[in-house]
């Protein structure tokens, strides 16, 4: 006993700690019974729920208010009920990776396949975190000023609610104040029972006959290929995978990581379908542009619904923004860690762990302060993180698939031949999918007008 | 460990705490080396690919964004 406390004393602050949240776990582990087995499983959920909902970010709020405003409820509800596996089976890989390995993805491609791939990867998911998080501190600071709060007050709020609960908070408590902070996430739903005229029968009826509106042309061929975008991000894989790892599961807990995934995928899809629907039930109709603002929508839900479903629909635009910055922040700070060596614990104390925690401070006062900019090019911004993310993904989930089929660190948790038909499958259509959003970003008229 | 027993099991710090030193390892997995990849067959294949695709992207990026300024 001696030699073993003698050994937990050697060990990093970061493993101590985690480690007593691993013996809460171990000690739950060993009761048996319906009630013990759901104390385990709301002890283990937490990374796949918190990447689907962080998912659901701003630029995804205004991508599925866009789509309900310009094509209704024809064919993009069914569309995004196929999201949810497409998710799901790309994500719970990064489950099966970071139980297994106990490492991040940026450190697996680092160690795995050289620093060059390693050097790729890190500073393409930087510059795309620091752009997706600018969109963030946007949402933001426009929900806010539905408030009446300007946006000077409302981005340096953001920036010290981020950064609080990072610093001072062990990985334990940040997960639980962040999941409370995605809950409101699931306020878009409730709305949906208010907007006027709206037939569930047309729904019901849009998984028989996938219906599009004008048919298919580039702008909804643009809209797809955003919302295949706004489903799949590449710092997605690498927030999982290190979350996985700093909450400490091991092969045991995989089952509730895949339990963790898919609730998170329900809830991505749930939350995305109730905003399609009230811009739908509200806005469709009234414009066929491709430059309709989050402002016009605002407005729309005022005038048919009411000022307060306005505000509502504002705080989860607020609260998009905000759980989606508190994950790509961290993303940033957990990857520069694996790839560099430093410590990579949300568990380090602050001055232990000020080489951890300042990447994701530095990217959140960039952002942050961008957007106060008076005409900045946010549209150039966000046209070049699509860029970016682009080139990335298929890079991204390359290495992703590599790992998963390698016996000599995945042993017998590799994929079998079944996952990797689908994972194969969804790869190749998000590259060829990617590689189009590519060209129209580029030529946006190369499908014609 | 019977059911019954793991029911009602009263906890033992020092003897859990042996348990969950066994079972966890609790490893600095910063001191253990990962072993580099050997890159052959599909996965060459792979790479050569990505970087084809890279370079492609890179190229309609340049003229892309050269078309809007």
């Amino acid at each position: 006993m001696k030699e073993l406390k003698d050994n937990l004393e050697s060990l990093p602050v970061d493993i101590k700690l985690r480690a007593v949240d691993r013996l809460k776990i171990h000690l739950m582990r060993q009761k048996y019974g319906y009630f013990s087995r759901l104390c385990l499983l709301l002890a283990l959920i937490g990374p796949g729920i918190l990447v689907m909902i962080a998912d659901n970010d701003a630029g995804g709020v205004i991508t599925y208010a866009q789509t309900g405003a310009l094509f209704g409820i024809g064919f993009f509800i069914p569309f995004m009920v196929i999201m949810l596996p497409v998710a799901y089976i790309v994500q719970e890989m990064t489950v099966r990776l970071g139980a297994v390995t106990h490492r991040g993805h940026a450190e697996m491609i680092w160690k795995r396949y050289g620093k060059f791939w390693g050097a790729f990867s890190l500073i393409d998911l930087v510059i795309a975190n620091v752009l997706t998080l600018i969109t963030e501190f946007i949402g933001i600071t426009l929900g806010m000023q539905v408030f009446g709060m300007p946006p000077l007050v409302s981005s340096v709020m953001a920036i010290v609610v981020i950064a609080s609960i990072q610093l001072f908070l062990r990985y334990f408590a940040w997960e639980w104040i962040s999941l409370s902070i995605a809950a409101f996430n699931l306020i878009f739903v409730p709305l949906v029972f208010f907007v006027p005229h709206l037939h569930w029968g047309a729904v019901e009826r849009s998984f028989t006959s996938w219906h599009i509106p004008g048919g298919i042309h580039s702008l909804f061929i643009y809209v797809v290929l955003a919302n295949l975008g706004t489903t799949i991000a590449p710092w997605m894989l690498f927030f999982q995978q290190s979350s996985v790892v700093d909450k400490g599961l091991t092969v045991k807990d995989i089952r509730d990581g895949q339990i963790d995934t898919f609730i998170g995928s329900l809830f991505m899809v749930i939350v995305a379908i109730a905003i399609i629907l009230i811009t739908a039930g509200t806005v469709y109709g009234i414009t066929n542009s491709a430059n309709l603002d989050i402002q016009t929508i605002l407005s729309a839900i005022y005038a048919k619904i009411s000022p307060l479903a306005m505000r509502l629909f504002a705080l989860g635009l607020v609260e998009a923004g905000l759980i989606a910055a508190i994950a790509i922040s961290a993303s940033t700070s957990w990857a520069m860690g694996e790839a560099f060596g430093w410590p990579k614990s949300i568990n380090m104390p602050p001055l232990q762990g000020w080489k951890f925690y300042l990447p994701g401070i530095i990217s959140l006062l960039i952002a942050g302060g961008i957007v106060l900019i008076p005409n900045a090019p946010l549209g150039f911004l966000n046209l070049t993180v699509q860029v970016i993310a682009t080139i990335f993904m298929p890079a991204a989930m390359m290495f992703l698939l590599l790992l998963l089929n390698d016996k000599d660190i995945m042993g017998e948790h590799s994929n079998k031949l079944w996952q990797n038909i689908l994972a194969f499958t969804i790869v190749g259509f998000l590259i060829i999918m990617n590689g189009i959003y590519g060209l129209t970003v580029v030529f946006p008229h190369i499908f014609g007008r | 460990m019977k059911i019954e027993d793991r029911i009602s099991k009263k906890i033992n710090l020092d003897e859990d705490w042996e348990d969950f030193i066994k079972e966890e390892g609790l490893i600095d997995y910063n001191k253990i080396p990962v072993q580099k990849a050997q890159i052959n067959g599909w996965v060459r294949t792979a790479f050569w690919f990505l970087r084809i695709y890279i370079l492609v992207m890179i190229v309609l990026v340049i003229v892309g964004f050269a078309r809007i300024h």
